[in-house]
């Protein structure tokens, strides 16, 4: 249980001031009906339970027939779709891989889920199979599922298929639930915006993209860095050109801006993550405004 | 020039060929990946048109700089090939004897500095000959031996000239047999040459006024036979002032010897000795010049130092871009 421990670790810390309302809300029930969880009391109508009578209540109120009302205890199902493969070996920054960041926010949105008794899934990818996990409240699943996460991103893996992935998501999960889709840096082109549309539709869709390392970057000027497709060295010289590093940043704001012009189009919340610093508030963030976005 | 060891230099140029080309193919090799920062989308990297521009900045000074390498290689080679220069050497320079032989009788006393004046003109053109300086009387006075010691020359003329002003020269009038005794003198100065049996080419430069007072060992047609034997050339420096029936003896046993005699006049023509002393010089030494190689160092190390220092500096604009 290392992965989640870890992960439970940084979300107590994140949450310790607001435990109380830490998730509330954020998928609140559309119907009203039974459940243990009390809600507010009306009068008695017609129809109405008998069973459902609060006597004690009645009796104070001195003449009408109180009911309890209760809030309609509705699981709700976190999907997280993770488009693993080789890309996310590596780095995000100096010290952190992708994958490691990938699992921290696998992890940080299933231990959220399954506190307030959500039930869990994963899809990932290996190529262009995709596989899923059952969605589980268990710790020992999302456990597991984090280890799902981690092995599918070694070096030796093949490249990540998300357009696939969004496919087959789309058609497992078939009750409207929440679909958290972790992928690498990506262009959102025209085959990817169509799948994700026809995800909105069922679903309440979060994104969150995973950045690359700089390798301009002069914490890292004199360790080498090598490109994880071709396996050749980006020289250290090369490296050191302040153009190139700005050339580089100004590449990867063009991405984000065209990324997220097309996500907001889709009314889909995002976040683009570079490390596992500060991970769960910013993901506390992104729940909160996708919640005030609907 | 000329290569004594072309296959050392070759065996070098395939050598340093051979190092290159394992150097070209070494980062060839698929590096481990262990400790670098593995970089996904390093594609979108490379393909940014200022990386593209760095690229092929740094192609450039490699190349420049493989160039020099290469043209230090070669001068390397060219080293280990140890080229040598064919010179010429003139043998014959050292092969020369001079003996100048100066009367100085009473009678000479009064053209004696300038016959040392016109001697050291004779010294100073001359260059690499051995030159012995006689002075005779009644007997002869070896000054300095052979010797090609060009400043010992010099200096000793100056202080033998600062002598004869003092007058008489010790050790040049010994005995009763007269004064001036030109024969003797003569004679005197042909055992000064020494190798007797080496082929070298003997000149002696006598310089009187062929007035002999006494009855030497030697007459003057004596002291001419003898040199005639040894294969000696005398050439006679005369005043102008002398009487002409003196000159023409000694002209006439001069040429015997295939010298001839010059007249000191205020502006002596000194050309005319060293003419006949070198016209002497290539009838005897005819043939004996021989060539001499000399390694040749300087195009090899200039060669490959501008190489390497054209690398450097390449390899350090590369560094620093």
């Amino acid at each position: 249980m290392a992965r989640l421990t870890r992960v439970r670790r940084a979300v107590a810390l994140a949450t310790r001031k607001r435990v109380g309302g830490l998730y509330e809300g954020a998928h609140s029930s559309l119907h009203a009906g039974r459940s243990m969880e009390f809600n507010d009391l009306r009068e008695y109508v017609r129809g109405d339970d008998v069973a459902e009578i609060d006597w004690k209540a009645s009796a104070r109120s001195g003449g009408s027939l109180l009911v309890k009302r209760h809030i309609a205890e509705r699981r709700t199902t976190v999907m997280v779709a993770v488009a693993t493969g080789r890309g996310l070996a590596g780095m995000a920054n100096p010290t952190e891989t992708k994958a490691e960041v990938a699992v921290q926010v696998a992890g940080a949105f299933g231990s959220i889920a399954t506190q307030h008794g959500d039930y869990v899934g994963l899809l990932w990818c290996l190529g262009d199979d995709i596989r899923a996990d059952r969605p589980s409240t268990r710790d020992v699943e999302l456990e597991r599922m984090l280890g799902h996460i981690e092995d599918a991103c070694g070096v030796e893996q093949p490249e990540a298929d998300l357009a696939r992935l969004l496919e087959v998501t789309a058609t497992t999960l078939r009750r409207r639930g929440i679909v958290v889709v972790v992928c690498d840096d990506v262009d959102i082109d025209a085959q990817l915006e169509t799948r994700l549309r026809r995800l909105v539709v069922q679903h309440d869709v979060l994104v969150v993209t995973l950045a690359d390392l700089d390798p301009c970057d002069p914490a890292i000027a004199t360790s080498s860095v090598v490109g994880l497709d071709d396996h050749r060295q980006l020289l250290r010289e090369l490296r050191r050109d302040k153009q190139l590093r700005d050339a580089i940043a100004a590449d990867r704001a063009d991405r984000a801006a065209r990324r997220t012009s097309a996500l907001s189009r889709l009314a889909i919340s995002h976040l683009h993550l570079s490390g596992t610093d500060g991970l769960v508030p910013a993901i506390l963030n992104l729940v909160r405004r996708h919640r005030h976005a609907r | 020039m000329a290569l004594t060891q072309p296959w050392y230099g070759l065996a070098v140029l395939v050598l340093l060929a051979a190092v290159g080309i394992a150097a070209w193919l070494w980062p060839r090799r698929r590096r481990s990946t262990s400790g670098a920062l593995l970089l996904a989308n390093a594609g979108r990297v490379r393909s940014l048109p200022r990386f593209a521009q760095l690229t092929r900045e740094r192609l450039r000074w490699l190349v420049i700089e493989s160039c020099c390498l290469a043209v230090a290689g070669a001068g390397v080679a060219l080293l280990a090939a140890r080229p040598v220069s064919a010179e010429t050497v003139a043998q014959e320079r050292s092969n020369r004897d001079i003996v100048l032989c100066l009367d100085v009788s009473g009678s000479m006393s009064q053209v004696n500095r300038d016959v040392i004046a016109s001697f050291t003109d004779l010294a100073a053109e001359l260059d690499g000959e051995r030159i012995g300086f006689v002075l005779f009387d009644s007997s002869a006075v070896t000054v300095f031996p052979l010797t090609d010691d060009a400043a010992y020359i010099q200096q000793h003329l100056r202080e033998t000239a600062e002598d004869l002003g003092g007058g008489q020269v010790a050790g040049t009038r010994v005995g009763d047999l007269g004064s001036s005794l030109i024969g003797d003198g003569l004679a005197s100065c042909l055992q000064r040459f020494d190798q007797a049996d080496a082929r070298r080419s003997r000149t002696v430069v006598l310089a009187t006024d062929n007035q002999v007072a006494g009855t030497p060992l030697f007459s003057l047609s004596d002291a001419a036979r003898r040199a005639v034997e040894r294969d000696v050339l005398v050439q006679g420096i005369v005043p102008s002032d002398n009487s002409v029936a003196a000159t023409d003896d000694l002209t006439s046993m001069l040429e015997l010897t295939g010298g001839g005699v010059m007249l000191l006049g205020p502006q002596p023509d000194i050309g005319s000795i060293t003419r006949a002393v070198e016209s002497q010089q290539r009838a005897v030494m005819a043939g004996r010049a021989r060539t001499q190689s000399v390694p040749l160092v300087w195009p090899g190390a200039v060669v490959a130092l501008l190489g390497l220092g054209g690398a450097s500096l390449a390899h350090r604009r590369r560094a620093s871009s």
